[in-house]
């Protein structure tokens, strides 16, 4: 194994000794024990999504309604990882941008149910699908029985064809992406072992800092803050508002991108192995723990808030301002320290300027 | 030091390959060194800088819309025949050139008259600019520090002249006049040398360059004062298909050949210039297709990169040796069309993620960049 990388290689020192870091066993952990996995995951999380919605259509009562709303938010957790690993099949189906574009319009969501034609593809429609408009409809109220009898209501039919052809949309994207990944993409995934742009390591680290940074600083929790609102807060802006579940979302995101990060899995060779090897002792701590300890400390943060972040952006300002601040000091590492010991290019700041 | 060297031997694979330490045996045999720049005597291409000039100024004019302001639409035309002193500044208004005598005006859906359609329209529909766009009403949406003026079908005409304005005059211009033998054939002198323009052939071949956009030393490490489609050429430069150097680098040799009367380099490098520059096109329509996907759910920067995308695409009719098919061209274009009485109007509320797929794959695999599409 060894061999062949040294045959392959250009490099000709014959006396150097460290050896080169084996970055298709991390491809392979990152793509087989990771990745692949996680969308395993999610395609069985929205299968049985699509089982409670048929139960409930079928017996529209408060069991099959709780047991609908509790399968909704485990999906919605196990979409939390994919959400950072967007990038080739799933970049293809826009995975993110299907299932899990928020806020959603609501009125347009309501026009489209009473009309009953609608095309859930079409990209006048990105606002009114995915799991944001499950969470519109699956909780019209937090109390079951008023939420039952809201949902059993005005144009009870077309609104539970509705919540099933979503989650046929989530389906049909989940599944062609897992798909894509198990008939060639997991092998492709592997042997792009470069470090240039396109390379699997430059997708791997341009994903995790484009979500990072767009969709868990400012979507999760920046958005609602109202950093980009002169500091009015716009709690409608938070993921999962009406479940009211975005901390528990947060947090899970947080742990699952820290496992992520270490590679956790049998094998276990992750970013931080890669960044260890690379030897960066000229500080007083290594990058990789400074990383998992900024990690630990945002989970901290996370742990002060006690209500839902719509509520804590006004009622527990102080809180997420300071989660907020942390989450800052983590994009520094990732996108500037992370980024140049792998000499991986961010990419995905498109500066043309028009 | 960056040279072309065109030798016919073993010595190009040795270049590729990582040994440095063992002697060559063989010596490189006759080689033409072209020059790394395209500085040669008597250059000059002022009427095309004018005119890139006079695009720049109607784009700033367009983009009015943008920040909420009725765009001024007799302007426009005036500034598209540059009459009346449209510009305000002397050197191009009293230049005596314009960009409507040098669009491409014959039989075709992308000729001047549509582009002065869809000035007259920006004029009309921008008294909407103070609206937010929604999907059926004309106005400005917004993402971040971005903002976009779009119709009701979410088009933005400004990308739709500016780019297409780049197809129809410049590129066409390129490649299909001054490419071409009327402009460099046989019948052209190559003799009679006016000082600062050298002679015909030198002078037509430096009016191509001209409206390429790029200073003379432009190269994938020299960057700066790019425009138009110099500039587009990155997207392909930087997916490793070395797009930047492959379309100077036939600029160089076509005037070399023409300076040095030698025809073949000269028939070379016409051939060569129109596919490297083709190409140009064709990746940057993939970039913001791929653009347009990765920020489907977002209004704005969706319609700006399908306007973007739009533009390159309908620029590739302006070259008779196209290498897409007009089959596959129109079915391309069709993902962003909807019929509108006889004809067909772009429009961009009904795409889904499944037709921009299927248009990066038609134009990937007519342009063998499948391997490259998902980095452009």
């Amino acid at each position: 194994m060894l061999l062949s990388l040294f045959v392959l290689s250009c490099k000709k020192d014959k006396d150097e000794t460290t050896p080169e870091f084996d970055k298709n066993q991390l491809l392979t952990n990152y793509g087989t024990n990771l990745i692949v996995p996680t969308y395993e995951r999610l395609d069985e999380s929205v299968y049985l999504l699509e089982v409670k919605v048929n139960d409930f259509i079928s017996v529209s009562n408060q069991s099959n309604l709780l047991a609908l709303r509790s399968q909704f938010l485990s999906t919605y957790e196990a979409w939390q990882s994919c959400s950072f690993m967007h990038f080739g099949p799933s970049d293809n189906y826009t995975l993110k941008q299907v299932f899990n574009t928020y806020p959603v319009d609501t009125s347009l969501i309501n026009t489209n149910i009473s009309s009953g034609t609608y095309v859930l593809g079409a990209a006048s429609n990105t606002v009114a699908i995915g799991l944001p408009a499950l969470d519109f409809l699956l909780f019209p109220n937090k109390d079951l029985a008023i939420a039952l009898s809201r949902i059993n209501g005005v144009n009870s039919v077309n609104k539970k064809q509705y919540i099933k052809n979503v989650v046929l949309q989530l389906k049909a994207a989940i599944t062609s992406t897992l798909s894509s990944w198990r008939t060639g993409h997991l092998s492709t995934f592997i042997s792009s072992n470069g470090n240039s742009q396109g390379s699997s390591l430059s997708e791997i680290v341009n994903a995790i800092n484009l979500d990072f940074e767009k969709f868990t600083r400012d979507g999760k929790i920046g958005i609602p803050l109202g950093v980009r609102s002169l500091g009015t807060p716009i709690p409608s802006k938070t993921e999962a508002f009406y479940s009211k579940y975005s901390l528990v979302l947060f947090k899970e995101s947080i742990q699952q991108l820290k496992q992520y990060f270490n590679g956790e899995s049998s094998s276990n060779i992750g970013l931080d192995d890669y960044l260890n090897h690379l030897n960066d002792n000229n500080r007083t701590a290594r990058l990789s723990t400074r990383i998992n300890s900024q990690f630990d400390i945002i989970i901290q943060k996370a742990n002060l808030i006690t209500n839902p972040i719509s509520i804590a952006v006004i009622s527990e300002q102080a809180n997420v301002q300071k989660l907020y601040d942390e989450l800052q000091k983590i994009i520094v590492l990732l996108k500037v320290d992370l980024s140049s010991a792998l000499s991986i290019l961010i990419t995905y700041q498109d500066n043309d300027g028009d | 030091m960056k040279k072309m060297i065109f030798a016919l031997t073993a010595t190009s694979i040795m270049m590729a390959s990582c040994k440095k330490d063992e002697p060559s045996v063989e010596e490189v045999p006759v080689a033409t060194v072209f020059p790394s720049t395209y500085n040669f005597d008597n250059v000059s291409y002022t009427g095309q800088t004018k005119r890139l000039d006079m695009l720049e100024a109607m784009t700033a004019e367009l983009k009015k819309a943008n920040a909420g302001t009725q765009v001024d639409s007799s302007l426009l035309a005036r500034m598209y025949s540059n009459s009346g002193n449209p510009f305000g500044d002397a050197s191009l208004d009293g230049s005596g050139k314009q960009l409507k005598n040098k669009t491409y005006s014959s039989v075709g859906a992308f000729n001047a008259s549509y582009f002065e359609y869809l000035m007259k329209r920006q004029g009309d529909i921008s008294q909407f600019a103070g609206n937010t766009w929604s999907a059926g009403s004309a106005g400005v949406a917004t993402s971040g520090t971005k903002s976009y003026f779009f119709d009701e079908n979410g088009v933005e005409y400004t990308q739709l002249i500016e780019k297409g304005l780049m197809g129809a005059v410049f590129y066409y211009n390129i490649a299909e006049v001054y490419t071409r033998p009327g402009k460099i054939g046989a019948s052209v002198d190559n003799t009679i040398v006016t000082p600062l323009e050298g002679t015909d052939m030198e002078h037509h071949w430096d009016e191509a360059f001209g409206y390429f956009g790029a200073p003379i030393d432009f190269s994938s490490s020299v960057t700066v004062n790019a425009r138009y489609h110099a500039k587009y050429s990155k997207k392909g430069q930087t997916a490793g298909l070395e797009t930047t150097d492959k379309v100077m680098n036939q600029f160089i040799k076509g005037r070399y050949g023409i300076t040095n009367k030698n025809y073949n380099y000269r028939d070379q490098a016409a051939t060569q210039l129109r596919v490297e520059y083709e190409k140009i096109l064709v990746t940057t329509a993939i970039h913001y297709l791929n653009s347009a996907k990765s920020n489907f759910s977002d209004n704005a920067l969706r319609n700006h990169a399908l306007s973007e995308s739009y533009a390159f695409i309908f620029s590739l009719a302006y070259n008779s040796d196209k290498v897409i098919s007009n089959t596959d061209f129109d079915l391309v274009k069709s993902y962003f069309e909807v019929a509108a009485g006889p004809t067909t109007v772009p429009s961009f509320l009904a795409i889904t993620v499944a037709d921009i797929n299927s248009a990066i794959d038609k134009l990937s695999s007519v342009y063998s960049l499948d391997a490259v599409k998902g980095s452009l």
